[in-house]
This record gives C-alpha cells, structure tokens and sequence, in this order.
C-alpha cells in the first residue's frame, strides 16, 4: 500500500544541514494497522508528513498504491491527499470559527459535494465517532476527547483507503486515549483502513498489528 | 465554497468589525468625492455657452441716482452715452446684482398656464446682453429696444425653463407670467454656465430691467477692445468716468475671466478637501487589509497547514484569504451602499439620481479593487506556505 525507498530528508539553513532520515525504507500492507516510536527529534512526524505528502524527501521515492507520488505537482499532491489520505493530529486543528459539523465537512468541500451530501456524510461520520449530538457545538465546547473524535471524523469522512495519525492520543489522558484507540482499531478492523500512527506511548503500540522505531532518523526495528 | 466564505468571516464578525467600520467609512467618504467629481465633470462636459472674454464687471454701489422714473431713464442713457464716447469700449450692459460668477442668487416663480416653475434663476438685463455675452440661442432671439416697447415685455428664457413649462413645442412667442404680469417669450438660450464650469445650470429667466429696478441696480459689464483688457491706465481712465459720473458711488471694476476662475477654485475646495480625506483613508483601509490579512497567515497557519493537508491546493489557499477580504468588504458596501441610496432617493441637493448611481457604481468598484490588490500579496504568501510547515509552526 505504502512503499518508501531509501527514503533521506535534510533540513538545510545557511550554516546547519541537519540529516532527519537517513535511508528509510518501508513496505505499509493493505489494511495493515502500523505503529511509529522513538524518542523526540528521531523524525517520526517526518516520515509521516512525508508519507502524507506534506513533506517532500530529500532523496528516494514513495510509493503508494503502486503511484510514485513523489513528482505531483501541487494540484496533483492535493487531490491526492483528499481523495486517498485522512489526518489526524496531536492538537487536533480543528478550526474554532467553525462548528463541528462544518470541521468535518472541510474535506469535502475541496471535493466539490454539494452541500446537502457533504451534510449527510459528515453526520455519518461524526455518529460513527460517538458524537452525532455535538454538531452544533463549536470545538471551545468540547474536551480534548471529543476534539480528536471530531478531527478523527474528520479524516474518515471522506472514506480514506490510508489513515495518518500523528500522536492521536498525546494529548489525552489514558481513559480518553483509550477511547480513540478503539475508534482507530474499529477503522481498521471493520473498514479495512490502513492505519499508520507515530506514538510515544509502548501501551498504544502493541494494541496495533506492527511497531517500527526509529532513532536519530534511522530505522532500528 | 463562498457559503462557507460567509459562514466563516460571519462567525468571526467581532474580529472583523474595526475592519468593516474603516471600510465602511472610506466608502461613505469616497462615495461623496466620487458624486463629486461626477457632478462636476457631468456639468463641465456641458457647454460653457457664455463668452466672457475681454469683459469687465463694474459695481457702483451706493451711487446717487434719481428717484423718479423718467429722470432714471434719462439718466441712464447719458450715462451709457458717456461709455460709448471711449471706443475702446465696445458694448455696455447694466445687469442686476447677481452677475455672472457672483455668489449672488435671485431666484423667483414664473408660471405659463397651469404650469408653475419655482426656483428659476431671475436676471435683470439690458437688451445689449446678448452682444455681450454671445449666448447659444436655441430659439428665437436676444430682446431688442424694439420689442420693449410691445404689449408683453420680452424675456428670454433658459433651455431648461422651456422643457419644464413648454415641453415639446416651441416658447418663442408664448406667454410666461411673473407676479401677474405677462412676458412674451421671443427666444430659448442654452443656460450660460455663470457660476462655474463645474456648477449646474438652473432653469433662468432674463428680463429687461424696469425703471425700479434700475433704482436698485448696481452692476454693468463692459466689452473692451482686446488691446486695452490689462491697460490700467486705460482701467483708470474708465474708473474716473464711472466715479464721475455716479456721484458718491464705491466703484470696483473686475475682470470677468478673474472671476470665472476664481468660482471654479471655489468650486474645487471642497473637491480638494475630500480628496485628502479619501486618501488618508484609502490608506488606512490598504493597511488595515493587508494588515489583517498577514495577520491572519500568521496567526492561522495551523489551518492554512490543515486546508492544505485535506486537499486544499494553494491557489484554493490564496482565493480563500482573497475571498474573505472581499466578503468583509461585502458586509460594508451592503451596509454602505444602504446609506448611499438614499441620496438619490430623496433627491438630496437637487442632483440628478444618475449622477448619484453612477457615483456608487464608481465607488463599489474602487473599493473591490483597493481590497483586491491588498489582498494578493497575503494571498500568494499563505499560497506559498509548504503544509508541513504550516502544521509544524502552529
């Protein structure tokens, strides 16, 4: 499903050239749900980001679904990041200006649904995730717990084949935490998606099907 | 996509406030200017219909003059007499006080049957008037010494005149009334622009001055040979015959194309006035924009960093923050253009509702391109940010 070949990223200013992965390679399977872990600055988010297309490698290519995604053109990265990939995010990014309902329309409206089905998907979502009696309540409302269910309704929404969750629980107590983690296993488990999730925490970690570490931007496991 | 615009910019409606207020301002501001301006040019491009080359105004104010009727007559043709003994002096004519440029105004009510016309500008003029000041003559003629002497004294009325009390016929050598006596219309000009080449023409009547009025009347202009139009010795010699002549008289004499451009200074002061006030808040509201603008790819990169990660492209980042501004300025020129209307509406000043339309019309659009150019610079920069970065930073 994902598939990264010797994969460097170098973050360059005009005096530090720093190396944050080094030759990474990586096969994701289809409907495989895989855990990234490793102390802070090991380039965890990098990879993510480069797997997400956010970010692009300095060197090697990326695979995914069997397109090299590396030399899209900005149109091109993002149609496929709306159409193939759903985020979610440590502090969740939600937009506070907007309630929940329109948060986890967004994906749709770079889709061009109309207004009505974007709507109805975005209910659908959002009761999947527990949470079809917060609509109209805006993210200021919400605990944290509730926040990352909107923002992981967010990244369903859309019927993404890959789910890429940066540090979904960090923000959570363990009680909550526990609470997404089996939102995130149900995805996987019932729908198929797969998931690819950067954590610090071990507990987290075993509960999903692989664990990769990574140290100083290599991969040691 | 602009549904969404609104629900977002709405939901932040206090944020934006100061934002729409400035707008809103500038644009009442700009909006007067541009009415302004509009006016002026509309009346400008009319033509001028008065020749007041090589004219002098003479007023001789507080002059002795006699009481009765026959002896003012008398009095006054010596008088002329005596002018036209200097032949450099090509025409005369004794005018009432409201004088081409003069900010005197004399305005009465002339009816024609069952049509009544108030506020028409009155003149007091002599039958020379017409040589004078060659006017476009629409219809018929300037009066004559002759037609004085007729059953219906002459007058010469305004285009406009003849459009509201004679629409679609001919005035010449139809009757007008003025406090119960009859006129008899023997010619039409086109309405001299004698306040200004910016100022509107009023419906006008011209009448020969009666034996009263010339009691009152204390104004003539002169024709001079070219020669001797900036002669002051020659200036001199006109004012002693003057002073001579009319006892006890405060004589002034004036140059008529002077005063044509000083009543089209007069008419750009507040023109200028407005324009510094438009600029010091065109700025304000160019700043304001682009202030807010960058503020907002500052403050929002975190979204900017998400609408990228969901699909957004950066050209879709860039119309977005371009869209916003142009929403915010919505909300203003909605508000603005709700006040605007009513200058037409309730015809304030007596200016065309054209005038005013085509002024709001000028105004939107000036604001939609001012916020426009403002926003392309934000736009391209929040276009540019790369979505990891965004996301990072926030």
């Amino acid at each position: 499903m994902i598939k990264l070949q010797n994969i460097e990223k170098v973050y360059r200013t005009d005096t530090i050239e720093t190396l944050a992965l080094n030759g990474i390679n990586l096969h994701v399977a289809k409907g495989e749900f895989l855990s990234i872990m490793g102390p802070s600055g090991c380039g965890k988010s990098t990879l993510l980001n480069i797997m997400g297309l956010l970010d692009e490698p300095s060197k090697g290519e990326l695979h995914i679904d069997g397109h090299t995604v590396t030399r899209l053109s900005d149109k091109e990265l993002a149609g496929f990041r709306n159409k193939r990939l759903g985020f979610i995010f440590q502090s969740y990014h939600l937009i506070n200006d907007l309630n929940v309902l329109d948060n986890v329309e967004l994906p749709l409206l770079y889709r061009k649904v109309n207004a009505k089905e974007r709507r109805r998907l975005a209910a659908a979502a959002l009761e999947k995730v527990g949470l079809s009696n917060r609509l109209q309540h805006f993210p200021s409302q919400l605990s944290g717990g509730q926040k990352q269910r909107v923002a992981i309704a967010r990244a369903i929404v859309g019927e993404p084949e890959i789910i890429l969750a940066d540090e979904p629980t960090g923000n959570l107590d363990s009680a909550m935490g526990n609470e997404v983690m089996d939102i995130l296993i149900q995805l996987n488990q019932h729908d198929k998606t797969t998931i690819v999730m950067v954590t610090h925490d071990e507990q987290m970690a075993r509960k999903t099907h692989r664990l990769v570490r990574l140290f100083d931007g290599s991969q040691v496991q | 996509m602009f549904k969404h615009l609104l629900k977002l910019i709405w939901n932040k409606k206090k944020h934006h406030l100061l934002l729409v207020v400035e707008i809103l301002v500038s644009f009442l501001v700009i909006f007067s200017l541009t009415s302004m301006l509009v006016y002026y040019y509309r009346n400008y491009a009319q033509p001028v219909g008065i020749d007041d080359k090589n004219i002098w105004q003479v007023n001789y104010d507080n002059a002795d003059k006699p009481s009765q009727p026959d002896s003012l007559q008398q009095f006054y043709a010596l008088f002329y007499q005596q002018l036209k003994t200097l032949p450099e002096i090509e025409e005369v004519t004794f005018i009432s006080n409201n004088a081409p440029y003069s900010s005197n105004m004399h305005r009465e009510a002339v009816s024609r049957d069952d049509k009544k016309e108030d506020n028409v500008d009155y003149y007091e003029v002599s039958e020379t008037y017409g040589r004078m000041i060659h006017p476009d003559m629409l219809e018929g003629r300037w009066y004559t010494k002759e037609d004085l002497v007729g059953k219906n004294r002459p007058v010469v009325i305004g285009e406009s005149l003849r459009d509201k009390l004679f629409p679609n016929e001919n005035a010449e050598g139809k009757l007008l009334t003025y406090e119960k006596e009859k006129f008899k219309v023997v010619g039409v000009a086109r309405e001299p622009k004698i306040r200004g080449d910016f100022m509107e023409v009023n419906p006008s009547v011209y009448f020969p001055p009666d034996t009263l009025s010339m009691k009152w009347n204390s104004n003539m202009l002169l024709k001079v040979n070219s020669a001797v139009f900036h002669d002051a010795t020659f200036e001199g010699k006109v004012y002693k015959l003057v002073a001579g002549f009319l006892k006890g008289a405060n004589v002034e004499i004036q140059h008529l194309d002077d005063k044509h451009r000083a009543a089209n200074r007069l008419a750009i002061i507040p023109v200028i006035l407005l324009l510094i006030v438009s600029t010091f808040l065109i700025v304000n509201v160019a700043l304001g924009t682009f202030g807010v603008l960058w503020y907002n790819i500052n403050k929002r990169k975190g979204e900017i960093g998400l609408r990228r990660a969901i699909g957004a492209t950066g050209g879709d980042m860039n119309r977005q923050l371009i869209g916003e501004s142009m929403v915010i300025a919505t909300f203003s020129l909605l508000l603005g253009t709700f006040f605007a209307i009513q200058f037409p509406l309730l015809n304030v000043f007596n200016i065309a509702a054209s005038t005013y339309i085509i002024a709001l019309v000028l105004s939107v659009l000036f604001i939609y391109l001012l916020v426009l150019i403002c926003s392309i610079y934000p736009g391209q920069q929040a276009a540019a940010i790369f979505p990891a970065t965004a996301l990072h930073e926030d």
